[in-house]
């Protein structure tokens, strides 16, 4: 049978997103000019900690071009704090994990007290952003300092300063999970060892600052909100309860968005504010945040310290892992415990771990509110899990690969019940793939084990350090709860399609055009996408959590399934043949077999259009339209090996990272050549915090580093050589086989430096528990007392 | 803010010393531009300085050469007989920013920014350059070590400004570097610089050395003692030895999360080494 | 603050606009000649998003004065296709999926071109040092490697 139009799954299409990005046409919203603008800056506090004395705005209204200026005290009681539920967790989540969790609301502006370095305490909207700026320096604001509570440390002393009195304590979640008999398995355990293992705080830092722009239509009442955001519904829930309007007459748009990577995937205050702003004042209101704001005032990441413990047998079988950990959730906790409970669920990895004790405290403190960041709470846990592999490698004289060989879950055992819960309330199940021949494969790229074993001796034979690390980590990937999806067949046989996914560089417009062309059986031209518009789609969730791939394809299946069993009633009416004999094909419907009985989707959406002269059947709907919420059963699993070979300058401490490789899989890749950029882009990100990002405060609360040459991310020329190989095992959990990819790639890198790091300098007896790999520490540990095997406690 | 862009110096002096409030000298602009736009200044005056031809010239003076102090660090790398002559200069010019920040830089901002950490400025020192300095008092010669007395502070009266560096003319056999230790390889501000310059005999035996550290004290550092350990000996391990632990000994360094104490002094030892066996190198070819 | 009057050529087109001293060259062009290809990333020169062409020198239009272009030649993303024609680097970064969000992608393309018209068979360590004032958190850079070098070759009429 002929099939004129390639299946566009698994080919690498060019992405119809970049000509007007390359012509410099992209359009984000600091790009945005509308008559009439307006334009907000921010006087943000620079206490971390201290109570709101008073804050004269007098001089600051009376300035050139002001428009507005507005405290806490203008806007408390008449719009809501942004609530501590943002996010919620179901039901089952609830019953199976033990949880204690009370986030604290978000005021957009307080009233009251400052509780970050960097939160707002007022704004001025001005006729230009300059003028608005010059207002703000003219505000005068008393402050009374309060004693900062300036690490997680602090935030649970007995006697600490309260961040929020209402919840009489510095925590917003305590989490409490386990499987078998940990204590049980601790004391009968052949040997153990404890550590305590951190990953500090750093971020996503996309190349685009946050923006708003908010235009309200006072005759039609429709409020514009347009957003850099990966959840454009979650900002129209969140603007329409504050300023209580229908959820449609709020229309919130991502346009071009310049990266996200997570620190994107919340409603912030200034979604709010600025839409409220716009309304308020009759104009279109624009605020863009800059690098500095940035920093001081976008979600921070990662910043979680393990204590851990684990035990083991003669053989390197890991028997048990216990944990405390604590997250700096900084002053408040946008996304909730989701970066604790990813911790807690990926701890274990793709180990087959019989007994797993775990607490986690989600404490707050006077820094940067932590939200996800591209990993979102598994770099932190792998880093732990991960270290704590080699540690026990070494205790035993094992090869750290032997180690994880002997551990992993074989490929035999899946679908695999691991035994805990899953954020979506459903028990944990990796439903596929092979993990020992991720790794193998990850090794066999560096040249295989063996070699490498012989030329680190004779390295080191030579005075020169080379070392090789892993990493491996399993993903959960496509959560729900859902996402949504509008389809449409245009009378000019188009289809359209719309979901609620948001795109800030994936390349989603072109994904969902090659996944719609195969299921309609159209060239990919004829699929026209809308991705970041809550117009276009009643109900959608947006783009974090590895999820879009997942979750828009399921739910765009959805809803052509559903007009697709329209199209197969009108065709087989106008075909005049049985639906049985039909298939898609060629931008249409025809008859199995015949060539000639074909009908466009034209001619389709012709017969099916309501009124006069359609040429549908009998009991059949008009209309070639449909809206489809994809629910995921539960995540699909991704997971990887990540391996690394590193040398060392014994003199200076500096890594120089040889190769980098990675084997992935995501399942079926839609556009391999896309999914690999992916990979690879977050791969560098891992690098970056494995090695160089750093967001570090003083003794007295103050972020020292704000500015992008303080923030150091990797440059072109600190990128090491990258292998990707991808494995791709379809997911048994949904049509296409995919899995989610987006987050992946930045979960192993530094684990993986680290533990490439420890095995260079194995001789020396290096422990490297701590992230960034500071050149400092690696030097350290030159000149130390030789290695000796530190025999593991007896039980 | 006024932005003025004389072509004379007469008038950039007049200027800026006619000026009641706070005035900035503008060459690249790739420090004074993002204080004021980060409200590190509000200057009531801006003298761009670039249109100065004087400042603006590159010229070997019978071996000697004088470099105007607006003069980027693009011109500077585009110009090949300077590169050859003063290789460890460009070492640190080569290092101040990216090459967009190159095209505006300059040595005379580089230096007057007063950051401990300024790439150009250790090996400037190492080569013994003069700067020449107008203000409403005419001009004057400062040795380069002598203008920046710390984080952000010179020795320049109100309304002075470097016009432009003098370096003298090398003896043969003489070679310079300059090394700076960061985590990126780019873009990045130095955890420890080192500069070596040096000059041999016949017999391969130094005879005059200076050596200049960045980043680990208050502003870039001589240090004669390093210099000494180099002076007399074939620089070989031994003089090398004595040149680290010399380089070390004269550091005083801040304590942050780009380096601790102990490290850079541990690190400027091993730049002062490599530095010098980079200098040594080109003194030989 | 007296507004000054520039003359410049922007992308071969003569400019005249009145320019408060204190704008950068970046919000001269994006603001008050609405070319918003020119893209801030940092606004303190350490990200590269901004990266024009100023006299054939490459630079970061947010450390540059709007009235410092006076009389001086601007060259931005907006001039690189020529009408519909792609540049070769606009080509291949397609080719090669050189980008994701795009933001930092007019930066780039321009230090790029400016990287071939001074050394048109760059080594791949060239690249990636010239580049390393234009920082893209998207890609990890190899995308970009690769298209630049494809489009050196292609150019070089290889």
């Amino acid at each position: 049978m002929a099939e004129s139009i390639p299946g566009y799954i698994g080919q690498s299409v060019p992405r119809r997103e970049d000509r007007h990005l390359l012509l410099g046409e992209g359009a984000f919203v600091a790009d945005m000019q509308l008559p009439g603008m307006l334009h907000v800056a921010i006087a943000r506090s620079q206490f971390p900690h201290a109570t709101i004395k008073g804050i004269d705005l007098a001089a600051a209204r009376a300035a050139e071009g002001v428009e507005l200026a507005i405290s806490g005290a203008d806007i408390h009681g008449v719009l809501p704090p942004i609530s501590g539920m943002q996010v919620t967790t179901p039901q089952g989540w609830r019953d199976r994990v033990d949880t204690d969790i009370l986030i604290p609301d978000q005021p957009l502006i307080p009233h009251d007290k400052m509780r970050f370095v960097g939160e707002p305490y007022a704004l001025v909207v001005a006729e230009s952003r300059y003028l608005a700026e010059d207002a703000v320096e003219l505000i005068e604001a008393d402050f009374d300092p309060l004693p900062p509570v300036a690490g997680p440390d602090a935030a649970l002393a007995d006697g600490a300063a309260l961040l929020h009195d209402v919840l009489g304590r510095n925590i917003a979640a305590i989490l409490h999970t386990t499987k078998g008999d940990g204590a049980k398995a601790l004391d009968t355990a052949p040997h153990r060892l404890k550590r305590r293992f951190n990953h500090h705080r750093y971020a996503a830092m996309p190349m685009e600052c946050r923006g708003v722009v908010a235009d309200y239509d006072a005759r039609r009442d429709i409020l514009t909100v347009w957003s850099s955001s990966q959840v454009v519904h979650w900002v129209r829930r969140e603007v329409a309860n504050a300023l209580d309007m229908p959820e449609e007459r709020v229309i919130c748009i991502a346009p071009d968005v310049g990266g996200g990577f997570g620190v994107k995937g919340h409603c912030y205050p200034e979604d709010i504010l600025v839409a409220y702003l716009a309304k308020r004042l009759g104009r279109p209101v624009k605020w863009i945040e800059d690098r500095h704001e940035h920093l001081l005032n976008a979600a921070h990441s990662r910043d979680i310290a393990f204590d851990f413990e684990i035990g083991f047998d003669d053989d390197g079988r890991i028997l048990v892992v216990d944990t405390d950990f604590v997250v700096d959730s900084g002053a408040y906790s946008p996304v909730g415990a989701g970066i604790a409970g990813n911790s807690v669920a990926h701890m274990l990895g793709p180990y087959d771990i019989p007994n797993y004790e775990c607490t986690c405290t989600v404490a707050l403190t006077n820094r940067v509110p932590n939200a996800p960041y591209r990993g979102a709470g598994r770099p932190e846990a792998v880093f732990a899990m991960e270290r704590a592999v080699d540690l026990v490698a070494n205790a035993l004289g094992l090869d750290p690969a032997e180690v994880r060989l002997r551990n992993m879950i074989p490929p035999e055992a899946m679908p695999y019940e691991v035994g805990l819960t899953y954020r979506d309330g459903v028990p944990m199940v990796y439903d596929s793939g092979d993990y020992p021949k991720a790794l193998r494969a990850a090794l066999e790229e560096l040249g295989g084990l063996e070699a490498f074993r012989a030329r680190q001796k004779q390295a080191l034979a030579e005075g020169r350090y080379i070392g090789l690390g892993l990493g491996c980590y399993v993903e959960g990937t496509g959560v729900g709860p859902f996402e949504g999806a509008s389809v449409k067949i245009d009378p000019s046989g188009k289809i359209m399609v719309a979901t609620g996914a948001c795109a800030q560089g994936q390349g989603h417009e072109t994904v969902f055009a090659q996944m719609a062309a195969d299921m309609w059986k159209v060239p990919i031209d004829d699929v026209y996408v809308t991705v970041g518009d809550t117009s276009q789609v009643t109900q959608g969730y947006g783009t974090i959590a590895s999820r879009s791939t997942v979750t828009a394809s399921g739910a765009i299946k959805g809803a052509s399934d559903r007009i697709q069993e329209k199209v197969f009633a009108i065709g087989a009416e106008l075909l005049e043949a049985a639906e049985n004999d039909l298939e898609l094909r060629d931008g249409g419907i025809g008859v199995r077999g015949v060539p000639e009985l074909h009908r466009t989707y034209r001619e389709i959406a012709k017969a099916a259009k309501p009124g006069w002269d359609h040429q549908r059947p009998e009991g059949t709907e008009a209309g070639l339209e449909a809206v489809s919420y994809y629910e995921p059963p539960t995540v699909t699993w991704a997971y990887a090996s990540g391996a690394a070979i590193v040398e060392i300058d014994p003199e200076t401490g500096r890594v120089t990272i040889e190769r980098l490789v990675e084997v992935h899989d995501a399942g079926v890749l839609v556009n391999p050549a896309m999914a690999d950029g992916q990979v690879k882009g977050g791969l560098v990100q891992g690098l970056g915090g494995g090695l160089f990002e750093e967001l570090a405060y003083d003794d007295f609360g103050q972020l020292t580093t704000g500015s992008l040459m303080d923030y150091l991310l990797p440059t072109a020329s600190d990128v090491p050589p990258i292998t990707v190989l991808h494995q791709e095992v379809p997911s048994p959990l949904n049509a296409f086989g995919v899995k989610g990819l987006g987050e992946g790639g930045a979960i192993a890198p530094p684990v993986v430096i680290a533990n490439a790091v420890c095995d260079a300098l194995r001789p020396f007896g290096a422990e490297l528990n701590s992230t960034p790999v500071r050149w400092g520490d690696v030097a350290a540990f030159f000149g130390d007392d030789p290695f000796e095997i530190s025999e593991p406690s007896p039980a | 803010m006024r932005y003025e862009a004389p072509e004379t110096l007469d008038a950039a002096v007049g200027l800026l010393a006619g000026e009641s409030g706070q005035a900035r000298v503008l060459a690249g602009g790739t420090d004074v531009l993002v204080q004021i736009h980060t409200d590190r200044a509000d200057p009531d005056l801006i003298v761009d300085i670039k249109k100065i031809t004087e400042l603006r010239d590159i010229a070997d003076e019978d071996g000697a050469w004088r470099f105007g102090a607006a003069v980027t660090g693009k011109e500077m790398m585009d110009n090949a007989a300077f590169n050859a002559a003063w290789p460890g200069v460009m070492d640190g010019v080569r290092l101040i920013g990216s090459v967009q920040v190159r095209g505006r830089a300059t040595v005379g901002g580089n230096l007057c920014n007063a950051s401990p950490a300024a790439d150009s400025v250790p090996p400037m020192i190492a080569a013994r350059a003069i700067a020449t300095v107008i203000g409403p008092d005419g001009r004057r010669e400062v040795p380069v070590e002598d203008i920046v007395t710390g984080p952000g502070k010179t020795s320049l009266g109100k309304g002075e400004f470097v016009v432009s560096f003098q370096l003298p003319k090398r003896p043969p056999n003489s070679g310079d570097a300059y090394l700076r230790f960061t985590p990126r390889t780019e873009m990045d501000i130095a955890v420890v610089g080192c500069a070596v310059n040096l000059t041999l005999d016949d017999a391969g035996t130094c005879t005059d050395a200076r050596v200049a550290l960045g980043a680990v004290a208050a502003r870039a550092l001589v240090v004669d003692d390093a210099a000494k350990a180099l002076i007399g000996t074939k620089v070989d391990d031994a003089a090398m030895e004595a040149l680290a632990a010399a380089a070390s000994a004269a550091c005083s360094p801040i304590d942050d999360k780009r380096g601790t104490i102990e490290y850079r002094t541990e690190v400027a030892g091993v730049l002062a080494q490599r530095a010098a066996a980079i200098a040594l190198e080109r003194a030989k070819s | 603050m007296a507004k000054q009057h520039v003359t410049t050529t922007v992308n071969g087109d003569a400019v005249e606009l009145l320019c408060d001293p204190t704008q950068t060259l970046l919000d001269v062009l994006r603001d008050e000649l609405d070319m918003k290809g020119t893209k801030e990333g940092c606004g303190t020169g350490d990200c590269g998003a901004c990266s024009v062409v100023l006299d054939d020198v490459l630079v970061c239009s947010c450390l540059v004065l709007g009235v410092e272009a006076n009389g001086k030649s601007v060259e931005t993303i907006e001039g690189m296709a020529e009408g519909e024609d792609l540049h070769p680097l606009q080509r291949k970064f397609i080719d090669h999926i050189a980008l994701q969000c795009g933001i930092c992608t007019p930066g780039l393309l321009i230090a790029s071109k400016a990287l071939l018209e001074e050394n048109p068979d760059p080594t791949e360590s060239e690249i990636r040092y010239w580049l390393a004032g234009n920082l893209c958190r998207c890609t990890g850079y190899h995308k970009i490697i690769e298209a630049v070098q494809d489009a050196a070759a292609e150019m070089r009429g290889n």
